[in-house]
């Protein structure tokens, strides 16, 4: 028997031991990372791998038999696909594949048919980002939209390196994005709701989303033209960076201006996997 | 001048509240002559008054909480005929001048901002005043027709509503409607 530390999070499933002689005290305390019952009964087996630290990217080290220790980084993200690597990865070993090889094996899998959000799920969308800076820069971006532009997100923030008085916006002439005829327009920032009553009296229908980042993912899967003041700019670059980070999403540079991203996260969170218990077999009674 | 003698109603916000004063002080430091239309006297303050600002109007007819931004380096200050549009609370610095209180009883020092007199209106309130303020939009609309606030058709207008709780989020005040 092979025995895999693959993290149990959920501890619903069992309170009690159910084959404990009766009247026993039968219910399993978990005491930290072991298993205690009344003494007669069976603790938590010492594991032949086990997942020692799983760090913020969402790679984790895995601690294996004979010493194997080596870091692994998935294409999948969350907690039960790295429980299920690990044990695929023992799996892999008894059936006398190498260990490295095993783990650089379960890398490469970048799908689980049923499992993973499919397209519907799956939130592509190609952003292209224009920053603006003031009044005369925002009238410069409104043209340099492409005509048939179905999304567009307009950020605003009022911070002190954007200016923190945000009468400016009603110096700029909204007219050529409400001629675009833009099927959806969200206005975004931390002044949403003054550039949405802005766009409002410039006779565009717009919804308030605080964040840049949310509003790319409230648009439909597409293109999406982002104009951003300064901050509001720099803030959702940032938030790319972290979510790329945590394998949340993928984000491929296509010019300077233009970004690809692909989320690996549904929007309305759904379990993906049903997560790997501890293995737990009672000897006896 | 005409507007002003014909009563007809007036907004002027910040560099007009200034002009149409006795006097204000210049970029340059000089003293220049106002239109005169307004009893007050603006003079450069030291420090530049940036921010929100929140009043509570002191005018009739107007219940609702004012918001908006002020950004004004002058400090102003009233004279007998020219009352305050409101009274500063909590965020603001309002007129940016010490006025004496017009409570007899209130022994705190209290901030004041705006100008009224005659048919005109003068404030600090940038924001837009009246895209933030939309009693103050109906009430200068009833009395450009000539009619009262409440014979104008209604118009919803929920995202100036959640631009104002949010700029009015925090405050211990709530909005209230004293009135009709």
């Amino acid at each position: 028997m092979i025995w895999v530390a693959a993290g149990a999070p959920w501890k619903d499933d069992a309170r009690f031991l159910s084959r404990a002689p009766a009247h026993s005290s039968s219910a399993m305390a978990r005491t930290g990372r072991s298993r205690a019952t009344a003494p007669s009964l069976p603790r938590r087996p010492a594991p032949d791998w086990e997942i020692t630290e799983v760090f913020e990217d969402g790679s984790f080290d895995l601690l294996g038999p004979d010493g194997t220790h080596t870091r692994v980084s998935l294409s999948v993200p969350g907690r039960a696909n790295r429980g299920n690597s690990a044990q695929a990865i023992a799996a892999a070993v008894v059936m006398g594949v190498a260990p490295l090889r095993a783990a650089r094996a379960v890398e490469s899998v970048s799908g689980v048919a049923g499992t993973l959000p499919d397209v519907r799920r799956c939130r592509a969308c190609r952003q292209f980002r224009r920053l603006a800076k003031n009044p005369a820069g925002w009238q410069e971006s409104q043209t340099s939209i492409p005509s048939r532009t179905e999304q567009v997100i307009v950020a605003v923030n009022a911070q002190r390196a954007d200016g923190t008085d945000t009468s400016w916006l009603w110096d700029v002439d909204f007219t050529p994005l409400r001629e675009l005829g833009a099927r959806r327009i969200i206005a975004s920032g931390e002044r949403a709701a003054d550039l949405a009553v802005r766009l409002d009296y410039a006779g565009i229908t717009a919804e308030a989303i605080d964040s840049p980042f949310e509003a790319i993912f409230a648009m439909d899967v597409g293109p999406v033209q982002v104009l951003a003041n300064y901050t509001a700019f720099r803030d959702l670059k940032k938030e790319i960076e972290a979510a790329r980070a945590k394998r949340e999403v993928a984000v491929i540079q296509m010019s300077e201006s233009v970004l690809r991203i692909v989320s690996f996260i549904p929007r309305c969170w759904v379990p993906m996997a049903i997560p790997a218990t501890q293995p737990f077999s009672v000897r006896g009674q | 001048m005409e507007a002003a003698e014909s009563r007809r109603p007036i907004l002027a916000i910040c560099a007009s509240l200034q002009v149409l004063g006795e006097r204000y002080t210049d970029a340059g430091g000089r003293e220049v002559e106002g239109l005169g239309l307004l009893d007050v006297v603006t003079r450069p303050r030291g420090s530049r008054a940036i921010g929100e600002l929140v009043e509570r109007p002191l005018l009739a007819g107007l219940t609702h909480l004012l918001t908006g931004f002020e950004n004004h380096g002058g400090g102003t200050t009233l004279g007998p005929d020219a009352r305050p549009l409101g009274k500063v609370l909590v965020v603001g610095v309002g007129n940016g001048s010490v006025e004496d209180s017009l409570e007899a009883d209130d022994s705190s020092s209290v901030l004041y901002e705006g100008a009224v007199q005659g048919s005109i209106i003068g404030t600090y309130l940038h924001g837009p005043a009246l895209a933030r303020n939309p009693q103050l939009a109906d009430y200068l609309l009833a009395e450009a027709l000539g009619v009262n606030p409440g014979e104008l058709a209604e118009i919803e207008m929920p995202l100036v509503e959640r631009l104002r709780s949010e700029r009015l989020e925090g405050l211990a005040w709530k909005e209230r409607r004293t009135d009709e």
